[in-house]
């Protein structure tokens, strides 16, 4: 039997595919930012970079929030995780939702939302200002901060509640039997085993924040960062210059891949094997202690799952123009979705499914060949499949646009749009559609191909059935994420291929919040709809990995 | 490979965009406009012009363009309505000349008889002022404007990535010079965008911004009490937009139809009802009047020269980086 067909076939289309549509537009991004106005090599990018305040201005603060928003959303995260796993609380089922509530709430709405409730005109601000007190400028760090703190704390959460679940309590017990007094156990014993996965998803956080578009965009008017001046430097009405565009995301693609390689060098030094022990019984609270510590946790699932009210009674308020009446209802929002925007449901539909099939099939088929069929492509294919965790969606969309506006491969719209969806998910598509496959033996399949079965029809009838959770996992995470796709999209949409998050976007741009209000709730109930199928009716296990 | 790319490039334009080319009786329509004010003109259309059927694409003007330009070749578009006059300056290589009966009707400024467009509407800059921020009397001149007391208080867009920030700033240049643009650059403070300018003044962030007529008066018109405007008495500036028949485009004719509806008494009063943008007809002061926005003719124009100020582009902002430090 040939030894190529079909996997080592495949694994070089594959790899073809990656390197065409992932290593090309990235490379080009970083070969164009040393091409000057001339077309000949030249440094006046990064000079331009070095020398003019607002470029280092804005790095400075890009690295500067993702220090903070990473220590804010450690210290939420590990509190709640900590208070989840040792602590019997009244609503200890309802903090499963929260993951939840970071996948289905877009970051687009849950700045909008925020603006609606703490901004100059926002519900909160008004009635401080009715009362007579000083309300803090939301605009600018305090802002950002603390919807990023929100939005990504949860990252810490998983990771913390894991190991937390995972901790043998004998160690514990084992300390405090030595004569340790509890907090020093909890320091020197407990916090070191945690400490690996809180930094690995502390590090998460920090390249989320660097690359981070909506929530910058919405509340960031003060503060220059990375990510916005990017955007702004491929959109400005004038015409960009592709030197400076490169420039700024190479940098940008230069921090994350930093910090990446950081995380990988200080995790393989830490690694802590635990021995299956005893999980950590929960203690049951009394008195004030009780209350705090379960008002803080609840204050936490409050504030997470807000936005979500938010922009639901947002999208049923009367609004003159830019100006809305609290208090007063209207279906008239919805209406005119209906009589004239179906196109942009239809939009975001048409794209997301597109990009959630193909990434799917393409998420699974790598996978097995990355796990099963191992070839001479297999190093480089897990290099290329790193490549789109360094980019933010910002830097992806240029890099796209840049590569196959003009050149030997032209692609626009429509295409291009699935694509950006698409690529920007495929590592994560890839572990999850893997998830399970490292416990598939074997000799199954050896199994069948020895009755007779040809490799690819054992693949389907064998193989594939057993991958089938990890791929449902695949899909419903990848669907979530394209439909809330901004950062890529916007920079590559045409007229006409608007989807929701970018008409959210163009109408809060314009101050029609109560109309981007009612997209916004369209959006979540698209998220919503298949996350819900997928947990209750398939018992897909989403955050199993 | 060129020849693949665009093919790939035409056939996912129509599979992906939906769109192609206008049958007969039919016109492509391309508008960054509201779907508000295009639902004006399709019963406007649906009234008067009913054997014609418009295809509405709608977008950011910038995207509409671009997507022009990629279509060149075989244009789908037949209509382009609208954006400012600088913008299509630097499209004009893909737009038809058409010489609407109705332009007579126009004022001089927005007719554009040497273009290959038409004017539709007319931005005024205006100053935005929320009340509820202020302090003190709020400045009723540019000059005033521009005195030390109000720095920090005062934001624009930024004229590097804005057409109507810069056609402040030349303004500016016009009336003040050189030490009128490092006066503005010491007091004003910066937005992103153009947006950026009326949101922070609407939501108290700043009391004074420069910015256009129409976005001010949306929050007025809203019942915002504590928005205003003030009509600088040194002068102020015009930022004509217009709009365009694509050449080559497939329906010249309905096409031609469309444009004259744009630029009829009656679909300008409502369309000036709707969005406040100032109409370029010359006899809808009426109109006007009624919505409590001042007549042109009490407003203290200064004339801008479009090309001149396109030449100063590159000197003006590097004059104004200079200013800003």
């Amino acid at each position: 039997m040939n030894r190529f067909f079909p996997w080592g076939f495949l694994s070089a289309l594959a790899l073809i595919f990656l390197a065409i549509f992932v290593a090309y537009p990235i490379f080009g991004v970083l070969f164009r930012s040393f091409i000057g106005d001339n077309g000949t090599f030249s440094i006046d990018g990064f000079e331009t970079f070095l020398t003019r305040g607002k470029y280092l201005e804005a790095l400075m603060n890009t690295v500067i929030l993702s220090l903070i928003v990473t220590l804010t959303c450690t210290i939420l995260g590990v509190f709640l995780a900590f208070v989840v796993a040792r602590y019997d609380i009244p609503f200890g089922n309802i903090v499963l939702l929260l993951p939840l509530s970071v996948l289905i709430i877009p970051e687009l709405i849950s700045a909008q939302s925020w603006v609606m409730v703490f901004g100059n005109n926002g519900l909160v601000t008004n009635l401080f200002k009715a009362l007579g007190l000083p309300f803090p400028q939301f605009y600018g760090w305090f802002g950002l901060i603390y919807v990023m703190t929100l939005t990504y704390y949860v990252h810490v959460f998983l990771a913390a509640l894991a190991a937390l679940r995972g901790f043998d309590h004998s160690l514990e017990e084992a300390g405090q039997s030595l004569g340790t007094a509890p907090l020093t156990t909890y320091i020197r014993v407990v916090f070191p085993t945690i400490l690996p996965a809180v930094l690995a998803s502390g590090l998460i956080v920090f390249t989320l924040v660097i690359g981070n578009f909506a929530i910058s965009i919405a509340l960031a008017q003060r503060v220059p960062l990375l990510s916005v001046m990017t955007y702004r430097s491929f959109i400005s009405e004038l015409g960009g210059n592709p030197t400076m565009q490169s420039t700024l995301a190479t940098v940008s693609i230069l921090l994350v891949s930093g910090v990446l390689f950081l995380q990988k060098r200080y995790l393989s030094k830490r690694n802590y094997q635990m021995v299956a022990g005893r999980t950590t019984p929960r203690i049951k609270l009394r008195g004030w202690k009780a209350i705090l510590i379960s008002g803080g946790a609840g204050l936490i699932i409050v504030l997470s799952l807000m936005p979500a009210l938010v922009v639901l009674m947002g999208s049923f308020t009367v609004s003159r123009g830019p100006v809305m009446y609290w208090g007063q209802f209207t279906l008239e929002h919805y209406m005119r979705i209906w009589d004239f925007n179906l196109a942009v449901i239809g939009n975001s539909l048409k794209f997301a499914s597109l990009a959630t099939g193909l990434g799917v099939c393409f998420a699974t088929l790598v996978s097995y060949l990355l796990v099963k069929k191992r070839s001479v492509f297999s190093p480089v294919l897990d290099y290329l499949l790193l490549l789109p965790l360094t980019i933010s969606g910002t830097v992806l969309g240029i890099a796209l646009a840049q590569s196959f506006n003009s050149g030997p491969i032209v692609l626009t719209g429509g295409l291009l749009m699935v694509l950006a969806m698409m690529v920007r998910r495929l590592p994560f598509g890839v572990r999850n559609a893997s998830s399970n496959l490292h416990n598939i033996s074997n000799s199954i399949e050896e199994a069948s191909v020895s009755l007779g079965v040809p490799p690819v029809r054992t693949f389907f009838n064998v193989v594939l059935p057993l991958m089938a959770p990890g791929i449902a996992a695949a899909a419903i995470l990848t669907w979530v994420t394209t439909v809330a796709e901004l950062s890529a999209s916007v920079v590559i949409y045409q007229a006409g291929q608007e989807t929701l998050p970018i008409q959210i976007f163009r109408l809060i741009s314009s101050d029609l919040m109560a109309r981007a209000s009612a997209f916004g709730v369209i959006n979540m109930i698209i998220i919503l709809v298949p996350v819900f199928f997928g947990i209750k009716v398939m018992k897909v296990r989403l955050f199993s990995s | 490979m060129r020849y693949l790319g665009y093919a790939s490039t035409l056939t996912l334009l129509t599979v992906i965009g939906g769109v192609t080319n206008a049958a007969a009786g039919e016109v492509n329509l391309y508008t960054s406009n509201s779907e508000d004010a295009v639902a004006l003109v399709l019963d406007a259309v649906a009234e008067q012009a009913p054997e014609i059927k418009i295809n509405v694409i709608g977008g950011g003007s910038g995207s509409l363009l671009r997507r022009i330009e990629a279509e060149k070749s075989a244009p789908v578009a037949d209509l382009f309505w609208s954006s400012g006059f600088s913008t299509l300056a630097g499209f004009s290589n893909l737009f038809t000349a058409y010489h609407s009966p109705e332009v007579d009707s126009l004022l001089p400024a927005l007719q554009a008889e040497s273009a290959p467009w038409t004017g539709t509407n007319t931005h005024v800059t205006v100053i935005m002022v929320n009340s509820d921020v202020l302090d003190g009397e709020a400045p009723q001149t540019w000059e005033a404007l521009m005195d030390k007391r109000w720095a920090g208080q005062v934001t624009m867009a930024d004229p590097a990535n804005s057409s109507s920030s810069y056609a402040q700033l030349y303004g500016i240049y016009q009336l003040y010079g050189e030490e009128g643009v490092r006066n503005l650059a010491d007091i004003v403070e910066l937005q992103g965008s153009t947006s950026g300018v009326y949101k922070a003044v609407a939501q108290g962030e700043y009391p004074l911004g420069m910015t256009m007529e129409y976005a001010a008066q949306r929050y007025i018109d809203g019942g915002q009490d504590d928005i205003s405007m003030i009509y600088p008495t040194d002068g102020t500036f015009l930022s004509p937009e217009g709009m365009a028949l694509i050449k080559n485009g497939s329906n010249p004719e309905e096409a031609k139809q469309v444009y004259d509806l744009l630029l009829s008494h009656d679909l300008q009063k409502q369309l000036f009802d709707l969005t406040f943008r100032r109409p370029s007809r010359a006899d809808l002061d009426d109109t006007i009047a009624n919505s409590g926005l001042p007549l042109m003719k009490d407003i203290n124009i200064i004339e801008v020269d479009e090309a001149e100020a396109g030449e100063q582009r590159d000197y003006l902002l590097e004059l104004w980086a200079d200013a800003r430090g």
